[in-house]
C-alpha cells in the first residue's frame, strides 16, 4: 500500500489522461440519468412539448405524489424488498455450497455434476411445465415461488467457481491438518478471503430479484403481494393498450403527463438497488491476501 | 453439501425438462403436453423453411459479435484504468456512475438514442451540420444502425461489466507489486507482467460465456432501437419469436426456435472450453 | 460412502418427483374428459318450454353459487380502496345476491393480460368469465377444446333477454364461429368511430386556403403550409400518417364493395396485396416524403416524439385516433399547443373523396369490443350463473350504474335524458378508474346511441365540447368501413412473415425515389406472395363470399 502511495505523488500524464478520461465517461454514463430525473420533475406543458433536457422546467413533485401516495406502492416496495433479501440469502447459500464443492479437483463426479448444472443453461422445460411443477409443490401465490425456483443462476456459479479455484491449496490443506472439517474450512478461511467476490455475485442477485416481473406476473395472485416492478409496469405502460379511442389513466389524474408518470416510475423502480453497490465496495477489499502465505 | 443444490436442480429444472417435447408435438394446451400428438420434425420444417428465420440468426449473430469485439476489450480497459486510481472517493463515485446506465430501461435509452441520432433535429448531426460536415444517417442506414446498436449497448453495459473485473483485480497480492517496484518494473511492465496473468482466468471464463451466448440476443435493444427501414439488420431471432407470440400462442414454434438456440450455443460453449483447456486455461465443464 | 448416499437420495427423489409430475397431468387430463361429455349431453335445447338453463337476471334464485371474474388491475386504485375491496365490488354482490349468486374477482394486470391467460388457462386456473381482447386466442381455446360452447345458455327464447337486448344479435354473432357454435360473449362497441384527420385550422385561415376535400387539394395545401408557412417557421413537418385508415380508403378502388373491402380487412398487408388503391396511396406518401413535406426518419419516430411535435405546432396535418386532438387522456393536445402558440387551432376534417369514385369513406372499428369466454374448468351450473351475471351488467342496474354512476351523485339527466357528468374529478377518483374494467358487456360505456355516447363525452374535455363533438361527427361521414373479425385458418401460421415483409417494404416504398417506385412496388407484392398470401386470400375471399350469399 505504501509503495503504491509514494510512486503516485508526481502528477504524471499518464494519470492526467486517466482523470480526464474517466470523468468524460461518468458525465456520459450520467446524462441520461439526469434526463429521467428532470423529466419526471417537470410540469405537464415542458414535457409533451419535449422541451427537458437535464433539468426540470417548471419543478414539481406531482408525479411522484401519484406513485409514492398510494400505499399500494409501499406494499410491493416492501414486498419486493423481502423477496431481495430472502432470495438473495438463498441464492448466496446455493451458489457457494455447488461452486465450493466443485471447484475441488478431487471431487468424484464433479464433471458430471457440473454437466447437469450447465446444462439447465441452455435447456429448460418452458413456462409452463415449470408453472405446473411449482403449483404442485403448493407455492403457487406464495412469496417462495419468486426465489426458490430461481435460486441458482449458471453464470454466477460458473464465476464464483473460478474464484474459490483460485485459492491457494496450502492453505486449505493447512487447516485439514490442524483438524478443521470442510464445512469449518469453507465458513472460517475460504468466504473470509472470497468477500469481493461474495459481495459481487450478492449485488448480482440482488439486482436481478430486484428487477424481476415475470414470475410474480405468472405465480402471484393476490393483490397484496404484488412486487413493485409489476405495479409499476401497469403505470409505465398502461395507457397505450385500449382500442378503443379512449385511454384509461381514470383515477391517476390528468394533470401529470403520462410520460413523466413513466420517468417517475423508472426513477422509483431504480434508485433503491442502485444505492446498494456503494454500501458494498467497501467488500472489495484489497490485500486481504498479504501474508497469508510466505513463499 | 450438495445435496440441497442437486434437489433444487433436480426438481426445478429436471422435471419439467419433459416441456421441451413441446418442440416436437402439435402443442394443445388444454390436453398438455402428454396429452399432445407428435408431429415428428413438422415444427422444425417450417421454421427453416422461413427466409425471415435464417436472417435473424444471421443478424443476431453479427450483432452479438460486433458488440462482442467492442464490450470485451473495453470492459477489461475500464477496469484497469479504475484499478489505476488512487483517490478513493473519485473512484467509488466514478464506479457508482458508470453502471447507472445499466439501471436505466431500454424504453428509456432508445428514447434519448433517438434524440441523439435522428437526422433532422438529432443532437449529434445539428453539432456535425454547425462544424459544415454532411448529417450522418444513424438509425436509418444498415450499417451505420449496426454501429450505433453497438455504442448503445456497450455504454449501456460497459460499466457494469467491469464490477467482476475489479473484484478479481482487488484480490491481487500487493506484494507482487512491491517486488517488482523494487527490481525496477516500469508501470507499464507491472500492468503486463503482473495484473493481466492475475486476472487471466476470469478472463478467460467470462469469455467463453460471452461466446457460449452469441446465439442468444435480448429482446428489448434491438426492437426499441430497431425500425422498419433497417429491418433487413435489425430482425433478430428474439424479436421474431417475440412476433410469432403475438400472433398466436405458438408454443410449439417457439420452444423449437428455443431449443435450436440452445443446441447451437452448447456447441460453441463445447469448442470454446475446449480451446480454453488447449492454451493452458481451465475451461468451464 | 457419502457418495453412495446421495446417489441413492437422488435416485428416488428422482422417481418420486417424476411420478407425481406425471400423474398430475392425468388429472387434468381426466377433468377435460369430464366437462367434455357433460356439454356434449346439454345441446339442442331450444324447446319452447323453458330452457334447461336460465339466465335472465331475475329469472332463477341460484343456490348460493360463486363465480370467478377476471378483473383488468391497471394499478391506480384511489386511496382506500384496493382492486378487489371496494364499493362498487360490494354493489356488484349485493346485486348478484339477490339472485343467489356471489362474484369474486381475480385481478390480472392490464398490460400482460395475454400472458397471463396463456399461463392461466394452461394451467387449469383460468377464472370463470375469462376475457380477452384477441378473438383469435379465443376462438383457438375454443377449437382445442378448453371452453364452453354457450349456445345453449344464450340462444333459447327466454335465456339472457336483457343481454339480447343490449348488445342485438349482430353483435352476439360475432362470437360465433362457422359451425354456429358462441365460443363467446362480445362486447358492444358505444360507438365504431376509428380515425380521423386533423389539420391546421389557423394556418389554413391565414393561407386563405378553404378545406381540403380532394387528395390533390390536401397535398397543395401540405405544401403551402410547409414552404409558405405562414407564421414562418422553416422547421414544419407536413404531414404525419400514425394511422392510414383513412387515408388509404380515399383511394380504395374496393370501398364501394362490402365482398371485396372484407376481404381486403383485417391486416395491412391484404389490403396492400388485394386493393390496387393502396399502390396509389403509397404513391401519394412517396411523393410527399420525396417532396420534404413529412419527418426524414419518420419510422424512428415515437408517440411521444408525434405528439410533442403537434404539442409544439410544427405539424400541419395528421391521421390520429379519433378524438386525439383534444381527448383529456391523451395529454390535451390542442389545450397545450394553445398554450405555446396562442391562436392555433386543430380541427377534424371528414374523409377526403375516393379518387375513383368520389365518395367519401370512413374506417370503423369491428362492432365488438373485448370477448368473454368460460373455461372448462367451470361447471355448467356456474356457467350458467356467468351467463346471468353478464346478462345482469346489460340492465340499468346493471352497466348503466357502473358505467354513469347514481343519479345525484355522479351525474344528473339533461334536457334530452343525457346524463351529465357533475363534477368530474369526483367521478375520476370514485369510479372511472374501475368502471370500464367491470363493464364487460360494454366498450367505451353503456349509452343507447352513438349521439347520446358524444353528447356524454363531449362534457368530459371542458372548454372544447365542440371539438369533441365535430371530431366523432367527422369520423362518421360518408360510408362506414368496418373492421371484420373473422381470421382464416392460415393466418395464424403465415401472418408473421407476412408481417415483416409489410413492415419492412412499406417503409421502402415511401422512402424510395419517384423514379423507382413502381419497382420497389412490384417487389414488395413479389415477396408477399413469397410468404403465402395468396393462400389467406384465397380462404378469406371463399369466406365472404359464401357470407355474402355470392
Amino acid at each position: 500500500m505504501n509503495v503504491r502511495l509514494v510512486r503516485n505523488r508526481k502528477i504524471t500524464i499518464g494519470s492526467v489522461i486517466l482523470y480526464v478520461t474517466l470523468v468524460i465517461l461518468v458525465f456520459i454514463c450520467l446524462y441520461p440519468f439526469l434526463n429521467v430525473i428532470a423529466y419526471s420533475l417537470s410540469g405537464y406543458n415542458a414535457v409533451l412539448s419535449g422541451k427537458v433536457t437535464f433539468y426540470p422546467i417548471d419543478f414539481n413533485l406531482l408525479a411522484y405524489k401519484q406513485i409514492l401516495g398510494r400505499t399500494q406502492i409501499w406494499v410491493s416496495m416492501r414486498t419486493t424488498a423481502l423477496v431481495t433479501l430472502m432470495g438473495t440469502a438463498t441464492s448466496l447459500v446455493l451458489t457457494v455450497f455447488a461452486s465450493y464443492a466443485l471447484s475441488k479437483s478431487y471431487l468424484p463426479g464433479k464433471t458430471f455434476f457440473t454437466g447437469l448444472i450447465l446444462f439447465t443453461m441452455y435447456f429448460n422445460g418452458g413456462i409452463i411445465p415449470t408453472f405446473l411443477v411449482v403449483k404442485g409443490l403448493g407455492l403457487f401465490d406464495t412469496l417462495g415461488a419468486l426465489f426458490i425456483p430461481q435460486a441458482i443462476n449458471v453464470f454466477n456459479f460458473i464465476v464464483m467457481r473460478t474464484f474459490f479455484r483460485e485459492i491457494p491449496k496450502s492453505l486449505e490443506e493447512a487447516a485439514i491438518i490442524d483438524g478443521a472439517s470442510e464445512l469449518q474450512v469453507l465458513v472460517k478461511i475460504v468466504l473470509p478471503l472470497s468477500l469481493p467476490i461474495i459481495a459481487t455475485i450478492s449485488l448480482f442477485y440482488a439486482v436481478g430479484y430486484w428487477n424481476s416481473y415475470f414470475d410474480a406476473l405468472l405465480y402471484i395472485q393476490d393483490p397484496d403481494k404484488y412486487t413493485l416492478q409489476l405495479r409499476l409496469r401497469s403505470l409505465l405502460f398502461g395507457e397505450e393498450l385500449n382500442t378503443s379511442g379512449r385511454t384509461n389513466l381514470e383515477g391517476i389524474g390528468t394533470e401529470v403527463m403520462s410520460q413523466s408518470l413513466k420517468m417517475a416510475t423508472v426513477a422509483v423502480s431504480t434508485i433503491p438497488i442502485i444505492v446498494v453497490y456503494p454500501w458494498l465496495q467497501k467488500y472489495f477489499v484489497k490485500g486481504v491476501m498479504i501474508g497469508s502465505i510466505k513463499g | 453439501m450438495l445435496i440441497p443444490v442437486l434437489a433444487y436442480y433436480v426438481i426445478f429444472k429436471y422435471i419439467p425438462m419433459y416441456g421441451v417435447t413441446i418442440a416436437f408435438k402439435n402443442y394443445n394446451i388444454f390436453r398438455g403436453v402428454f396429452g399432445s400428438p407428435w408431429c415428428g420434425l413438422d415444427v422444425f420444417r417450417k421454421i427453416f423453411a422461413s427466409e425471415n428465420f435464417w436472417r435473424s440468426i444471421k443478424n443476431t449473430l453479427v450483432l452479438n459479435f460486433s458488440t462482442l469485439i467492442a464490450y470485451f476489450p473495453l470492459t477489461i480497459i475500464l477496469s484497469l484504468m479504475l484499478n489505476e486510481v488512487t483517490h478513493a472517493g473519485f473512484k467509488k463515485l466514478a464506479q457508482s456512475i458508470l453502471y447507472l446506465p445499466h439501471f436505466v430501461s431500454w424504453v428509456v435509452v432508445a428514447g434519448i438514442a433517438t434524440n441523439l441520432f435522428t437526422q433532422q433535429g438529432g443532437t449529434i448531426n445539428q453539432i456535425l451540420k454547425s462544424l459544415g460536415a454532411d448529417p450522418i444517417p444513424f438509425l436509418s442506414d444498415n450499417r451505420w444502425w449496426i454501429f450505433t446498436y453497438v455504442v448503445c449497448n456497450v455504454w449501456k453495459e460497459v460499466g457494469w461489466g467491469t464490477i467482476i473485473y475489479l473484484a478479481a483485480l482487488s484480490g491481487v497480492d500487493e506484494t507482487l507489486y512491491e517486488a517488482a517496484y523494487l527490481d525496477g518494473a516500469t508501470k507499464f511492465q507491472r500492468l503486463i507482467y503482473i495484473t493481466l496473468p492475475s486476472i487471466k482466468s476470469v478472463v478467460v471464463v467470462m469469455l467463453i460465456l460471452q461466446l457460449s451466448k452469441m446465439m442468444t440476443i435480448g429482446l428489448d435493444a434491438p426492437l426499441l432501437l430497431g425500425n422498419d427501414k433497417v429491418m433487413s439488420v435489425s430482425q433478430v431471432i428474439s424479436t421474431y419469436v417475440y412476433r410469432l407470440g403475438i400472433e398466436n400462442a405458438k408454443f410449439s414454434e417457439a420452444t423449437a426456435i428455443g431449443l435450436f438456440q440452445s443446441v447451437v450455443n452448447i456447441i460453441i460453449l463445447l469448442a470454446a472450453d475446449k480451446f480454453a483447456k488447449m492454451i493452458g486455461e481451465d475451461g468451464i465443464i | 460412502m457419502k457418495k453412495k448416499l446421495f446417489v441413492c437420495i437422488l435416485a428416488i427423489s428422482l422417481i418420486i418427483l417424476g411420478l407425481s409430475g406425471c400423474s398430475k397431468d392425468a388429472n387434468v387430463q381426466m377433468k377435460d374428459t369430464n366437462a367434455q361429455t357433460g356439454s356434449n349431453s346439454g345441446s339442442g335445447n331450444q324447446s319452447n318450454g323453458s330452457s334447461k338453463y336460465q339466465t335472465t337476471y331475475g329469472s332463477k334464485k341460484f343456490n348460493n353459487v360463486k363465480i370467478t371474474v377476471e378483473l383488468f388491475d391497471r394499478s391506480n386504485a384511489p386511496e382506500g380502496s384496493t382492486i378487489t375491496k371496494n364499493k362498487w365490488v360490494d354493489y356488484v354482490n349485493q346485486q348478484m345476491n339477490k339472485v343467489g349468486i356471489t362474484v369474486e374477482f381475480v385481478p390480472v394486470p392490464r398490460w400482460d393480460e395475454v400472458t397471463k391467460m396463456q399461463a392461466m388457462m394452461a394451467s387449469g386456473t383460468a377464472p370463470d368469465i375469462t376475457l380477452t381482447y384477441t378473438y383469435a386466442h379465443a376462438e383457438s381455446y375454443f377449437n382445442q377444446g378448453g371452453t364452453w360452447d354457450l349456445s345453449e345458455f344464450i340462444d333459447g327464447h327466454d335465456q339472457a333477454l336483457n343481454m339480447k337486448k343490449y348488445l342485438g344479435e349482430d353483435v352476439i354473432n360475432i362470437g360465433r364461429n362457422a359451425k354456429n357454435q358462441l365460443y363467446g360473449i362480445v362486447a358492444k362497441r358505444a360507438v365504431t368511430s376509428k380515425s380521423n384527420l386533423f389539420i391546421r385550422k389557423d394556418w389554413l385561415d391565414k393561407l386563405g386556403l378553404q378545406i381540403p376535400k380532394t387528395t390533390d387539394e390536401l397535398y397543395d395545401t401540405i405544401y403551402k403550409m410547409v414552404y409558405n408557412n405562414p407564421d414562418g417557421r422553416k422547421d414544419v413537418i407536413g404531414a404525419i400518417v400514425w394511422n392510414s385508415w383513412n387515408m388509404k380508403l380515399a383511394f380504395s378502388q374496393l370501398a364501394s364493395d362490402p365482398v371485396k373491402a372484407a376481404i381486403a380487412n383485417g391486416d395491412d398487408a391484404f389490403a396492400d396485396y388485394y386493393d390496387p388503391g393502396n399502390r396509389e396511396y403509397y404513391r401519394f406518401m412517396n411523393k410527399l416524403y420525396n417532396a420534404g413535406l413529412m419527418n426524414q426518419e419518420y419510422y424512428t419516430m415515437s408517440e411521444d416524439n408525434f405528439k410533442s411535435y403537434i404539442a409544439t405546432g410544427t405539424v400541419a396535418f395528421f391521421e390520429y385516433a379519433v378524438n386525439g386532438s383534444v381527448d383529456v387522456l391523451r395529454g390535451s393536445l390542442l389545450k397545450t399547443l394553445q398554450e405555446n402558440v396562442p391562436g392555433a387551432d386543430i380541427i377534424s376534417i371528414p374523409a377526403l373523396k375516393n379518387v375513383n369514385d368520389g365518395n367519401q369513406y370512413s374506417a370503423g372499428y369491428a362492432l365488438g369490443g373485448l370477448i368473454n369466454f368460460c373455461p372448462k374448468t367451470a361447471k355448467a351450473e356456474t356457467v350458467e350463473a356467468c351467463m346471468t351475471y353478464l346478462d345482469w351488467l346489460c340492465t340499468k342496474e346493471g352497466g348503466f350504474a357502473l358505467y354513469h354512476g347514481f343519479e345525484g351523485e355522479h351525474f344528473n339527466y339533461d334536457a334530452n335524458g343525457v346524463p351529465v357528468v357533475i363534477d368530474a374529478e369526483y367521478n375520476s377518483r370514485d369510479k372511472d378508474w374501475i368502471r370500464t374494467d367491470l363493464f364487460l358487456t360494454g366498450n367505451q360505456g353503456y349509452f343507447a346511441t352513438v349521439d347520446d355516447f358524444i353528447a356524454c363525452t363531449a362534457k368530459e374535455a371542458p372548454g372544447y365540447e365542440q371539438h369533441v363533438i365535430d371530431n366523432y361527427r367527422n369520423s362518421l361521414v360518408g360510408k362506414i368501413i368496418n373492421d371484420t373479425t373473422y381470421t382464416s385458418p392460415s393466418t395464424p401460421d403465415l401472418i408473421t412473415d407476412i408481417g415483416l415483409v409489410r413492415d419492412e417494404y412499406t417503409v421502402q416504398c415511401v422512402t424510395c425515389p419517384v423514379a423507382e417506385f413502381d419497382a420497389t412496388y412490384d417487389k414488395y407484392m413479389a415477396e408477399l406472395e413469397k410468404v403465402g398470401i395468396k393462400t389467406i386470400i384465397e380462404e378469406r375471399t371463399k369466406y365472404f363470399e359464401e357470407l355474402y350469399g355470392k
